[in-house]
């Protein structure tokens, strides 16, 4: 090799330098373990014509209690007792749903991926409402595209489910969920110590 | 003294320093006015050829799609990206036929593309995220009319390698970046490095080839997008990028009158105006105002125009 071409070689290798930079970095920033509990949360999609009766609260030792959600059992009562109220309903023309509690789910770390859990089964864990190893789960939408040129980007892509631990962040497999696709839509109970 | 000899003779008198490029280039203007004249002509005639038959295909192609079947959606454009590009490799055998040759890569080169998104699509083979099908079609296209160029070597090759290279490289960073859970501000900021140093590489591949490319308007096209891509992207950063783009500028234009080229000075001078503009807006609007910012703007305008015409005079165009 031309002594004198070095610089234009060094040059015509930089762009593959940064893109290998960035690979390396995204890979490393995702490299963390898994945490030791599973994480339990509920995803109903907001719906003013389903009523739950019960709510789910847990107490300082972790244990999960179930309890009457008294206002919207009133509501509910009210709307079918009262003709005038039932008369602004939105649900007048729809079927009301009313079920006990909303749908709960179990993020398995051991299977990675989510598994719905009756709310029987909930009631007979020890929960913690945040993670003992300072695990956080959120939402983030993605920028997609880039491809038409620097700093152009075609829009964001749906909102993933992300393990944050402090500047580490990973996407969580949701594909079992395909529900799981908004930030609204989830809840987290909290964390499985038992 | 044959042809060989001849060339020899006039690339000894070059290397001696007691002929310029531009007092050859003079001389061959003064002898042969209507030769270039006539192949200028052709040239224009061509080009316009070209662009006419890329919009007339464009045209055709929206007026019909709906009606046509997924075959003959792909038969017409890959047929017609196919018949340019055969056609150009063999009008590339013939040199009188070199500018027709080139138009019909050039022409090809914008079809190929639009062609293979077809063709996948119709095929249901297109990936669904749309970075891997940047990467996909700029990979294929760069591949096909760089062997096109490595067999030919027509010089308006390079612009449609260069471009769908450059193409496939943001595709790539935009893949890398893509649900890598980075904020908005650091995908902006690699993207803008990407594009800096995409720039760099483009300037070194010009030096690399600048010898051996006939098309000199190719090699200053090259010299202005490098130096488009470096500082107009890096105007997009900030912190201490506020006060190092100052020695990047001066770098820069140094460069510009070093290599003699106008199309380095003149974006060298676009970029000192925006420059001078993001600074007086960001340090300066609260305390001096607007109007004040955009009067001394203005004059800074005027100041980098007048440096850039003496620069240019001075030390470009004087051979």
């Amino acid at each position: 090799m031309k002594k004198e071409l070095i610089p234009t070689y060094i040059g015509l290798a930089l762009p593959v330098v940064l893109a290998l930079v960035v690979f390396g970095y995204v890979q490393m920033s995702q490299i963390f373990p898994n945490p030791t509990q599973d994480f339990v949360f509920t995803a109903e999609r907001y719906d003013p014509c389903t009523t739950y009766t019960h709510k789910l609260s847990i107490d300082t030792k972790g244990e999960v209690k179930k309890t009457i959600n008294t206002e919207a059992v009133a509501k509910e009562k009210s709307l079918h007792d009262n003709d005038v109220e039932y008369m602004d309903d939105p649900c007048k023309d729809q079927i009301t749903v009313v079920k006990e509690t909303p749908d709960m789910y179990r993020y398995d770390f051991v299977a990675g991926q989510i598994v719905k859990v009756p709310s029987e089964d909930v009631l007979k864990m020890n929960i913690k409402t945040e993670s003992p190893d300072g695990y956080v789960v959120s939402f983030s939408r993605d920028f997609q595209g880039g491809y038409y040129g620097p700093g152009v980007f075609t829009g964001y892509a749906p909102s993933e489910m992300y393990l944050k631990k402090g500047d580490k962040k990973k996407k969580l497999d949701t594909s079992t969920f395909a529900g799981l696709s908004d930030q609204y839509n989830f809840k987290i109970i909290g964390w499985v110590t038992n | 003294m044959n042809k060989e000899q001849l060339i020899q003779e006039i690339k000894n008198a070059i290397q001696q320093n007691q002929l310029s490029e531009s007092e050859v280039l003079a001389l061959y203007k003064e002898v042969s006015p209507k030769s270039e004249k006539g192949s200028m002509v052709s040239k224009i005639l061509y080009a316009a050829g070209g662009i006419v038959a890329v919009v007339g295909v464009w045209v055709l192609l929206l007026q019909i799609w709906d009606d046509i079947g997924s075959g003959l959606r792909i038969a017409l454009t890959i047929g017609s990206a196919l018949i340019a590009y055969v056609g150009a490799y063999f009008f590339s055998k013939n040199q009188e036929q070199d500018v027709l040759s080139q138009i019909l890569f050039v022409v090809s080169a914008v079809i190929a593309p639009v062609a293979l998104y077809t063709t996948a699509t119709e095929l249901s083979i297109l990936p669904d995220n749309a970075a891997t099908a940047a990467m996909l079609v700029s990979g294929i296209s760069a591949l096909i009319f760089g062997t096109a160029l490595y067999i030919t070597k027509k010089p308006l090759l390079q612009l449609a390698v260069v471009s769908f290279v450059s193409w496939f490289y943001f595709a790539l960073i935009a893949k890398l970046v893509e649900g890598s859970g980075l904020s908005f501000s650091a995908i902006t900021d690699v993207t803008v490095y990407a594009s800096m140093l995409l720039g760099i590489a483009i300037y070194a591949y010009t030096s690399l080839i600048s010898s051996n490319v006939r098309n000199k308007t190719i090699v200053s096209l090259f010299i202005f997008a490098s130096y488009a891509l470096v500082l107009m992207s890096a105007l997009f950063l900030g912190g201490v990028w506020n006060l190092l783009y100052a020695f990047l500028l001066v770098g820069a234009v140094t460069l510009a009158v070093k290599i003699k080229r106008t199309s380095a000075l003149v974006v060298s001078s676009v970029a000192i105006v925006f420059y001078l503009l993001k600074i007086s807006s960001k340090y300066f609007a609260d305390s001096l105002g607007w109007a004040v910012i955009l009067i001394l703007a203005g004059f800074a305008i005027i100041a980098v125009g007048y440096f850039t015409y003496a620069l240019n005079k001075r030390y470009i165009l004087k051979p």
